[in-house]
This record gives structure tokens, C-alpha cells and sequence, in this order.
């Protein structure tokens, strides 16, 4: 069964070529045979129209040696001779199939039509000859065509799982091969030493592009990993050295404000750079190490942190949280993913009295906010986007969660309707985030 | 306090031992962990602060030494990189802090003093200014001997203002203090703002003088004088 439907709705290499095989097949059985047949028929044919000429001219003689009366005529199986008048004018000899029914049976006829002149006396005659054993011959030859067409289809079919196993079964083990391999991560050794020239070609190929993106990237992610290590001491220097000159008596209040706004793009540099590391060290899973992490007590925690502005903006938190949902994971990342959505619930929730729905079961955490119409009708998970109404928010806090959720095979859909926004976290599914 | 700073780049270096030698204490600087061996084996330090990357090798190996010497040394590792397995390694060898690369020297001292007060309990939990007293043991704050019913917030805001007492400190070092670094705040000034109110009101309703100005456009100093 499923393989017949595999074979029907399935388009792969293999198939589409067994397909092809098939219907050709049929094709060339079909035109040939139909073409032996009528040529065979017809042949047949011939001979049985001479035959019934013959029989004709052995009618004409009986009747010559009988000389029958005025009004003569005689029915049998196999010919009727008819008197008729002589005013009648004679036609020419016509030749067709016919069916009789003898005792409740079909029997196909070829029959002879003609007139006969004897002895100044006008017949009509009808010869007829039996087709049986011709027709009983053709099917069998029918038959034959048949099940040579069944075996040549049983022999492609067998042919196809031949082709797999062998033929292209190298063509098949880099396709996995490239399906299951992170080419970015892991340096991926394709085999150059198959059997069949164009397979090794390709793999050769790939080695080459494989090797490219393996030290490209490794070489962009170090660069990166140093760039932003290195930038962390000037940082430091920057702002020790302005903390020591706020110290001073002397300076007066532009001063000090200049001073601060200094200190202001030092920290969103350095969060930036935070961020930056985090979501590369997401991506290098340099967090392996998982732990029983309570998820209902991470978002008690992560409310905790935002207890002054859930109070400020007046939300009302609506909690129906399941005790003791335990996940698999780093505490850490669970923190910043948890933080990030809450972060977002209250930054685009009402500047007064707004409701924050926060539902967790077993497998899944809802998070309700009410708030502006979002235009966007999305959310966005690329780097740098941000709304236009913060402008001091750096964009990563998303980006951040699609990575965490990537990276624990969360699924995260967002939903909304009118000033209603649902962002649901799917904590067992196994198909990646689709952005 | 006699702390050692292990550090090798020069100006960071700088700013450190001039920040604590404001507060009078005893503080040194090494650049290599050669120098820094040297000098712990020869003196008696109360907190050493450490950064991890120095030019002739990994700073973790210090812990040990200092660990090995049995002194009631306190550490505090100092990192750019605030990779997971720095923090754990140095805290498993027995570091008692960790504090990631740009940090706030307000912040670094506050820690600095809190490692102090939690190895060395002798006296050193009380904190005295003028007709304020802090105990760190109990975490609480009396005005006139009177108890102040202060929030988990204002009680930290409390300590890090009288810890880094008579010097400016910025609004975005005490926001990193009671926040962390994990919580990506927005309007975190107006909440300092607010708490700071707070405070301010529950110490004069205790007779308590206001000590905390604000210093226009930059932060807040907690001090005696204008």
C-alpha cells in the first residue's frame, strides 16, 4: 500500500525514472502488438477469402452438374444458394464478418455474398467460414503480450532497487551526508573514493566548498569572539578613568551631563557586545551542559526583576502557571529567553493599566499582552530591528530568542488580534522555528 | 585593606589603585603573574583582584597559590570574557567573586568590601555613618538606634551609596548594582529616582539627616558635607 502510493505521489530520481521505464514499456507493447494484430488478421483473412472463392467456384460446378429446377434453394451451416428472378440486377461479390448464434452461442462468420449465372438461371450465394479459430489464436497471442509486458514491468521494478543499491547509492550517501551535517561547525569529509566518476566528481566538489565554509566561518566566528573580548578593556579604561573625573570638584553641570551621556553609550556599547557574544555562543553550543531548570519559578523570578515597572505601568499579571514544569536546559539562557518575552510583553503593553496573561503547562508557555496595534503583524526576530518608538532598545533581545529557541527546538508563534498580542512557546516540538 | 591587583593592562591598572587609594586603602598592582606571585608569597593581602588573561599565562593558577597559602585572602576575578566556564572554574577553585570587563569602579568596590565583611567577621559587619548604622550579618539599617523598614532594593541602594560613601556615583553604576547586568532595563533612572525618594523620606522620618544629594546630570553621592 505504501509503497504504491510512494510510487504515485512520490517524485524522486529513482521513481520518476521507473515511471518513465513503465510507460514507455507499455507504449511499444501496445503500438507493437496492436500492429501484429491487425497485420495478422488481415493475413488471416486473405487466406480465408480465397478459401471462400474456392467454394464458390465448387458451388458453381455442383449446381451445373444438378441442374435444378426453377425456384431451387438449399440452407446449410456453411452456405445457402437462393433462386431468384432474373429481372433482378446481378451486384458484385461482397466479403464480411458476421455473427450467427448457434445453440445460445455467439460464433463469428466470414461470409461470402455473391451472385451466380448458371444455366441461364440467377443464385444469390452465401458462403460462410467460421473465424473460431482464428479469434481463439489471437487471444492467445494477447496472452503472451501480456505477461511479456508483466515481466518487463517486475524486471524495472527490480531494476530500480538495483539502481538504488548500487548505481547511485554513493549519489545518495552525500545527499544524507549534506542533509545531516552542520558544515558550518563541523569540517565534513565527503568520500572520493566511490565507483562512479561523476558521484567522486561531486564529491570532490563538495570537499572543496565544504572546506570554504568550515575555515570561513571559523575564521569570521574567532575574529568576532576576539574583536569583542578585546573591546571590553578599552571599555573599562573609558569608564574607570570617567568615574575618577566625576570625582573632581571642578567640574560644573554640562560637564557632568556630557560625562553621563558618555557613560550611557559605554553601557549600550557594552550590552551590545554582550548580546552579540551570547547569541554566538548560543550558536557554537557552548551551552551543553543542561540542568533541571524550574520554568515556573524562572518567570516568578524574571516578574521580580520587572516588579517596578509591572507597578509603575499598573499591568495586571494574570498568572495560571503549573507548578514544577521542569525543562532540560541552562538556567541562564532559560532566564534571558523568559526575560526577553516578559521585557517585551511589558515594553509594548499599555503606558497604563495593561494586562499581562502568563499561562504555563507541561509543554507550552502563552504569553498575552494587551497593547498597540503591532503593523508589523509579526514578530521580529532579525538582528538590529527595532521599533521606532524605542529608540534606545538595541534589537538583539528577539534575535536572542529565536536562537535559545532554535537551539532547545522550542517552537515560538506570535498571534494577534486587534490589541491582543499572543506569543506561544512550544516546549516539545521538534520543528525548527520558522521565522 | 590591603588589596593586590593583578592586571596587566597598565591604565586599567591604573584607575583601580587610584580609585582605592582615595579610600586610603594599602593597594598594589602587578602586571605578570610572575610579579604577582612574588609579591603574595612575601606579603599578607586581604583581597586580590584578578584578571584571568595575563600575558605569561592563565590567572586561575594564582587561586591555587593563594588558596595553598591558607591566608584569609579574598578573590575577586576580573574577566573580559564572561564565559560560563571562567566563572566556574575560578569560583570552584575558590574565588569569591566574579566581575566581568567594563565594570563601574563603585561596583568593584562594593564587591570588593562585601568579600571582606563575608571572610572576615570580625567587627566588620556594621557600618557606621554618623547617626546611620548598617549590619550586614541581620541586613538592617537603624537611624538613631530606630529600625528602618526598607525594601530588599532600598537596602541594597543604601549599602552601595554608604559603601562608596563622599564619591559620585553614576545612575548607570547603580542601576548594574540593584539589576545585574542580565536585566535589560528601560527607564531604570526614574525607578533609582523613586527608591532613592523612598529611602530619603523613611531615614528623615527618623530624625535622620539627608545625606544623599544628587549630583545634577550624572548621579548621586552619599556624603556629609554640600
Amino acid at each position: 500500500m505504501a509503497l504504491g502510493i510512494n510510487f504515485l505521489i512520490m517524485n524522486n530520481l529513482l521513481n520518476r525514472t521507473l515511471i518513465i521505464l513503465i510507460f514507455s514499456s507499455l507504449i511499444i507493447v501496445g503500438v507493437t502488438s496492436s500492429l501484429q494484430f491487425f497485420w495478422i488478421k488481415q493475413k488471416i483473412e486473405k487466406r480465408v477469402d480465397r478459401t471462400l472463392k474456392r467454394e464458390k467456384k465448387l458451388i458453381k460446378e455442383q449446381i451445373k452438374d444438378i441442374q435444378p429446377e426453377t425456384g431451387f434453394s438449399y440452407n446449410t451451416n456453411r452456405a445457402s444458394v437462393k433462386f431468384i428472378s432474373n429481372s433482378i440486377q446481378l451486384s458484385n461479390d461482397s466479403i464480411y464478418n458476421g455473427i450467427m448464434i448457434e445453440d445460445g452461442e455467439k460464433i463469428n462468420y466470414r461470409i461470402l455474398n455473391t451472385f451466380l449465372e448458371v444455366g441461364g438461371q440467377n443464385y444469390k450465394v452465401e458462403i460462410r467460414k467460421e473465424l473460431e479459430e482464428t479469434n481463439t489464436f489471437i487471444e492467445s497471442l494477447y496472452f503472451t503480450f501480456l505477461i511479456t509486458l508483466i515481466l518487463v514491468i517486475l524486471m524495472f521494478i527490480l531494476f530500480k532497487y538495483f539502481l538504488l543499491k548500487n548505481t547511485w547509492l554513493p549519489f545518495f550517501k552525500t545527499l544524507k551526508q549534506l542533509k545531516d551535517s552542520d558544515l558550518q561547525n563541523n569540517l565534513t569529509k565527503f568520500s572520493e573514493t566511490v565507483n562512479i566518476k561523476e558521484f567522486n566528481d561531486l564529491n570532490k566538489e563538495l570537499n572543496e566548498i565544504a572546506n570554504r565554509i568550515y575555515y570561513e566561518y571559523q575564521g569570521q566566528k574567532k575574529f568576532i569572539e576576539n574583536l569583542n573580548h578585546e573591546l571590553m578593556t578599552p571599555l573599562a579604561i573609558i569608564k574607570t578613568k570617567l568615574e575618577l573625573i566625576i570625582q573632581s570638584e571642578n567640574l560644573n553641570e554640562n560637564d557632568l551631563k556630557l560625562i553621563s551621556s558618555i557613560f550611557d553609550a559605554i553601557d549600550r556599547l557594552t550590552k551590545l557586545n554582550q548580546s552579540l557574544i551570547l547569541i554566538s555562543k548560543i550558536e557554537n553550543n557552548q551551552f551543553e551542559e543542561v540542568e533541571k531548570v524550574s520554568i515556573d519559578e524562572c518567570i516568578n523570578d524574571v516578574l521580580n526583576s520587572f516588579e517596578d515597572q509591572i507597578r509603575i505601568q499598573k499591568i495586571s499579571i494574570r498568572k495560571q502557571i503549573k507548578s514544577k514544569v521542569i525543562l532540560d536546559s541552562n538556567e541562564m539562557l532559560m532566564f534571558v529567553l523568559l526575560s526577553n518575552l516578559i521585557k517585551n510583553a511589558i515594553f509594548h503593553n499599555y503606558a497604563e493599566d495593561g494586562i499581562i496573561d502568563i499561562i504555563l503547562k507541561d509543554d507550552y508557555l502563552v504569553i498575552k499582552n494587551t497593547g498597540a496595534v503591532n503593523e508589523l503583524n509579526q514578530l521580529v526576530f532579525e538582528r538590529f530591528k527595532t521599533s521606532k518608538k524605542h529608540g534606545q532598545s538595541l534589537g538583539l533581545g528577539l534575535s536572542i530568542v529565536k536562537h535559545i529557541c532554535i537551539l532547545y527546538k522550542f517552537k515560538i508563534a506570535y498571534h494577534q488580534d486587534n490589541n491582543l498580542h499572543t506569543v506561544t512557546l512550544n516546549f516539545n516540538s521538534s520543528e525548527l522555528l520558522q521565522n | 585593606m590591603k588589596i593586590l591587583i593583578i592586571e596587566d593592562d597598565q591604565e586599567l591598572l591604573r584607575s583601580m589603585l587610584r580609585y582605592f587609594d582615595s579610600f586610603g586603602y594599602n593597594s598594589e598592582g602587578s602586571k605578570t603573574l610572575r610579579s604577582a606571585r612574588e609579591k603574595l608569597s612575601s606579603h599578607l593581602y586581604d583581597c586580590v583582584v584578578l584578571d584571568i588573561n595575563l600575558p605569561d599565562g592563565n590567572g586561575l593558577s594564582i587561586i591555587k597559590l593563594i588558596k595553598d597559602l591558607k591566608n584569609k585572602t579574598g578573590i575577586l576575578i576580573l574577566s573580559a570574557n564572561d564565559s560560563l566556564d571562567d566563572k566556574l572554574d575560578g569560583l570552584e577553585l575558590g574565588a569569591d567573586d566574579y566581575l566581568t570587563k567594563p565594570f563601574h569602579l563603585a561596583e568593584l568596590h562594593a564587591r570588593l568590601k562585601s568579600i571582606l565583611r563575608r571572610n572576615q567577621h570580625e567587627g566588620d559587619n556594621k557600618l557606621i555613618f554618623n547617626e546611620i548604622e548598617i549590619n550586614t550579618d541581620s541586613n538592617d539599617v537603624r537611624v538613631n538606634n530606630k529600625l528602618l523598614k526598607l525594601t530588599k532594593k532600598e537596602y541594597e541602594l543604601m549599602l552601595f551609596l554608604i559603601t562608596n560613601k563622599n564619591r559620585v556615583i553614576t545612575k548607570q553604576s547603580i542601576s548594574d548594582h540593584i539589576w545585574g547586568d542580565f536585566v535589560d532595563m528601560y527607564d531604570s533612572y526614574d525607578f533609582i529616582y523613586t527608591h532613592l525618594k523612598n529611602l530619603r523620606k523613611k531615614i528623615i522620618a527618623q530624625g535622620g539627616n539627608d545625606y544623599i544629594k544628587t549630583v545634577y546630570g550624572i548621579g548621586y553621592k552619599f556624603s556629609n558635607n554640600e
